[in-house]
C-alpha cells in the first residue's frame, strides 16, 4: 500500500487523507497504551499473559472501531484517492477484519488466547508506524526514522502478529470441531440453492491460507526495504564510490 | 555494427558486447545474446531502448523481426540496448493445457468415486439425471478448450512466464473442484425439468457459438501468429467487440441455471469481472489503434462484452 498520490490531487483530498491517517496514528496508539496499562495491572503476570482475559474486554470497542475503519482504505483505492491496487488492499484489511469480527469477537477461547496479547502488540505498533509514515509522506516531510520503522520493524512485528493471528483462529477451529456447536455456527445442504457454509472447515482453510501468503508479502517487504533503507553496509560502500 | 546490452541498472550483461553484421534483425541479436549467456533464450529477453534523458512514459521495445539499424541513431554505427530477464518461460499452450485438464481430472472424480464418504456422508448416493449431464456438459467444456489450444487459437505471444502455471492451475483447479464438490453432492437439490433443459441449452448454444467465435479470431492471423491488432469482424463480433468472452460467460450462466449452485455463481462471477478486465483493455486499444485518422478505419460502435450491459 502507498499513499502515492495521483497527480491531479485537490487539496481537499490530500487534507482528508492527512486527517483519516493521523486519526487512525492516535488510535492505534491509544489501544496500544490501553494494553500495556491492562498488562502493567496483571497480578499474576504468567497466567494472564497466556490468557490475555483482561485486554480484550478493555481494548474491545476501539479495536473493532478503527480496525473495521480501514476498510476506507480499499475505497480510497478504488476510487482513485491513493495509487494502490484496491483488490490487494481489500485482501489485506479482510484477513484483519476476519480475525477480529469472526474469530475474537464472537469466540471467547480466541478473545482469551495467548494469541489475542501478540496481536494486541504486533498491531498497534505497527499501524502506528505505517500511518504516520503515510501521513508525514502527504505533508512531503518524512523523517528518516520513520521511514527505518517502516520498514524494519516488520521483519519481527510481522511474523509476531501473524503467529497471533494463527493462535486465535486455531482456538476457534478447536471451540467449534463438535457437530454440536458447529451446527450453531454453520449452514448445511440440502437447500434450493445448492450452497452450504462450515464453520470448522472455514477457519481450516483460512489458517491453510497464510502458508502461500505469508512468505510472499514478508518477501515483498524485504525487497522493499532493500530498495528504501538499503542493505546497511553496502550501501553505504556505494555511496563513496 | 557494435550492440552493447545492458541491465536496467547500466550493469554489462553480455561482456564487451556482441558485434553483427549491419543486416542484422533484432532476432539475431537475441540468438547472439543466447549464445554467450547460455542462460536467457530469446523469449527470456525483453529489449528496449535506453529510455532518453528528460523523457517519461514507457521505453521502445525492440521488436524481434525489425532490423536493428532501424534502431540506430543515423550515422553511428553503434546501438546499446537494456535487457531485462523475464524469467525462465512456458508456451502458451502448456500453460493453457495444465490449466484445463485440472478441471476435466477433477469434475469426474467427484461424480464417480466414493469421495464424500470422507466428507461424513455414508449410505447410498442416488444421482439425478441433472448431475450426469452436468458431469458430461463440464468435461466437454474443458475438453473442447484444450482441443482448441492446440488446433483453434494462435498466439501472438508464444510464451509465458513459467509463475503464471501455478497461479492459474490454482485457480482453474480450486474453482474445479468446489463447483464439483456440490454438483455432485449426495445431498444435492436438483431444479425442475424444465429450468434443467433451458439451462444446458442456452450452454450448448453458447459453447457452440464460442467455437464459432474462435474459428473467426483465428482467421485473423497468420499461421506464424503475427498479423498485429485488426478489427474482427463476422458474426457476433459485429455486435460485441469480445464476442468470444460474451458466449463464454451466458455459457456458464446456462450451466448454472441447469445445476444451481452457488458455487457456480461464484465462479461466474469472478470469471466474468477477469474477462471483462481484459475486454475493456482490448476494445480502448482497438478504439486508439483504429480511429478514423491518416487513411485508418474507424473503429465501428459496439458493445465490449456484455450486451445489454456493457
Amino acid at each position: 500500500m502507498s499513499t502515492k498520490t495521483s497527480n491531479k490531487q485537490s487539496g481537499l483530498a490530500t487534507a482528508y487523507l492527512i486527517f483519516y491517517n493521523v486519526v487512525l496514528t492516535l488510535g492505534w496508539a491509544f489501544i496500544l497504551v490501553l494494553t500495556i496499562q491492562t498488562a502493567l495491572k496483571w497480578k499474576t503476570p504468567k497466567t494472564d499473559i497466556l490468557t490475555a482475559k483482561s485486554i480484550y474486554p478493555t481494548v474491545e470497542f476501539y479495536l473493532l472501531v478503527f480496525q473495521t475503519a480501514a476498510i476506507l482504505e480499499v475505497v480510497h483505492a478504488a476510487v482513485g484517492l491513493v495509487r494502490s491496487n484496491p483488490i490487494l488492499t481489500l485482501f489485506q484489511v479482510l484477513s484483519r477484519l476476519i480475525v477480529v469480527w469472526l474469530v475474537c469477537y464472537p469466540f471467547k477461547d480466541a478473545k482469551n488466547s495467548l494469541g489475542f496479547s501478540l496481536v494486541c502488540i504486533a498491531w498497534p505498533i505497527a499501524e502506528i508506524v505505517r500511518y504516520s509514515y503515510y501521513a508525514f509522506n502527504l505533508i512531503n516531510f518524512v523523517p528518516s526514522f520513520i521511514t527505518w520503522c517502516r520498514y524494519t520493524f516488520f521483519i519481527i512485528l510481522y511474523p509476531l502478529g501473524v503467529t497471533g493471528e494463527l493462535i486465535c483462529i486455531y482456538r476457534a477451529f478447536e471451540y467449534v470441531a463438535p457437530l454440536n456447536i458447529r451446527k450453531q455456527y454453520s449452514y448445511f445442504l440440502p437447500n434450493k440453492y445448492n450452497v452450504s457454509f462450515d464453520a470448522y472447515y472455514s477457519f481450516f482453510i483460512v489458517m491453510l491460507l497464510y502458508i502461500p501468503i505469508f512468505p510472499k508479502l514478508y518477501g515483498h517487504m524485504l525487497v522493499q526495504r532493500k530498495k528504501i533503507v538499503g542493505g546497511g553496509a553496502k550501501s553505504e560502500a556505494k555511496k563513496t564510490q | 555494427m557494435k550492440v552493447s546490452v545492458v541491465s536496467r541498472s547500466g550493469r554489462e550483461v553480455v561482456k564487451g558486447g556482441v558485434e553483427l553484421k549491419d543486416s542484422a534483425k533484432v532476432a539475431d541479436l537475441q540468438e547472439a545474446i543466447h549464445a554467450k549467456t547460455k542462460k536467457y533464450y530469446p523469449a527470456r529477453q525483453r529489449l528496449t531502448l535506453p529510455a532518453q534523458p528528460g523523457k517519461s512514459g514507457k521505453p521502445v521495445v525492440l521488436n524481434q523481426k525489425a532490423s536493428l539499424s532501424e534502431y540506430c541513431e543515423k550515422g553511428s554505427g553503434s546501438l546499446t540496448v537494456v535487457f531485462k530477464d523475464l524469467g525462465p518461460q512456458v508456451y502458451y499452450s502448456t500453460l493453457f493445457f495444465w490449466e484445463y485438464v485440472g478441471p476435466l481430472i477433477i469434475y469426474p472424480i467427484f461424480y464417480y468415486l466414493p469421495v464424500y464418504k470422507y466428507f461424513g456422508y455414508e449410505g447410498e448416493r442416488v444421482i439425478h439425471p441433472v448431475q450426469t449431464y452436468a458431469m458430461y456438459y463440464f468435461c466437454f467444456h474443458y475438453f473442447k478448450r484444450i482441443m482448441e489450444t492446440f488446433f483453434v487459437h494462435r498466439f501472438s505471444h508464444a510464451t509465458s512466464p513459467v509463475s503464471n502455471v501455478f497461479r492459474n492451475c490454482a485457480y482453474y483447479w480450486t474453482f474445479g473442484a468446489y463447483i464439483a464438490y456440490y454438483c455432485n453432492h449426495p445431498l444435492y437439490t436438483p431444479v425442475s425439468d424444465l429450468q434443467m433443459k433451458i439451462g444446458f441449452g442456452i450452454g450448448v448454444v453458447c459453447q457452440i457459438a464460442n467455437f464459432y467465435c474462435h474459428i473467426l479470431l483465428r482467421n485473423l492471423r497468420s499461421p506464424t501468429g503475427s498479423g498485429g491488432y485488426q478489427i474482427p469482424r463476422g458474426f457476433l463480433f459485429n455486435i460485441v467487440t469480445c464476442a468470444n468472452y460474451t458466449t463464454e460467460i451466458y455459457q456458464w450462466l446456462g450451466f448454472n441455471i441447469a445445476t444451481q449452485t452457488v458455487a457456480g455463481y461464484v465462479f461466474l462471477a469472478v470469471a466474468a469481472a477477469i474477462m471483462t478486465n481484459w475486454a475493456l483493455g482490448k476494445h480502448s486499444r482497438l478504439r486508439k489503434l483504429f480511429d478514423g485518422k491518416d487513411g485508418r478505419p474507424k473503429y465501428p460502435r459496439r458493445w465490449v462484452i456484455l450486451p445489454p450491459f456493457l
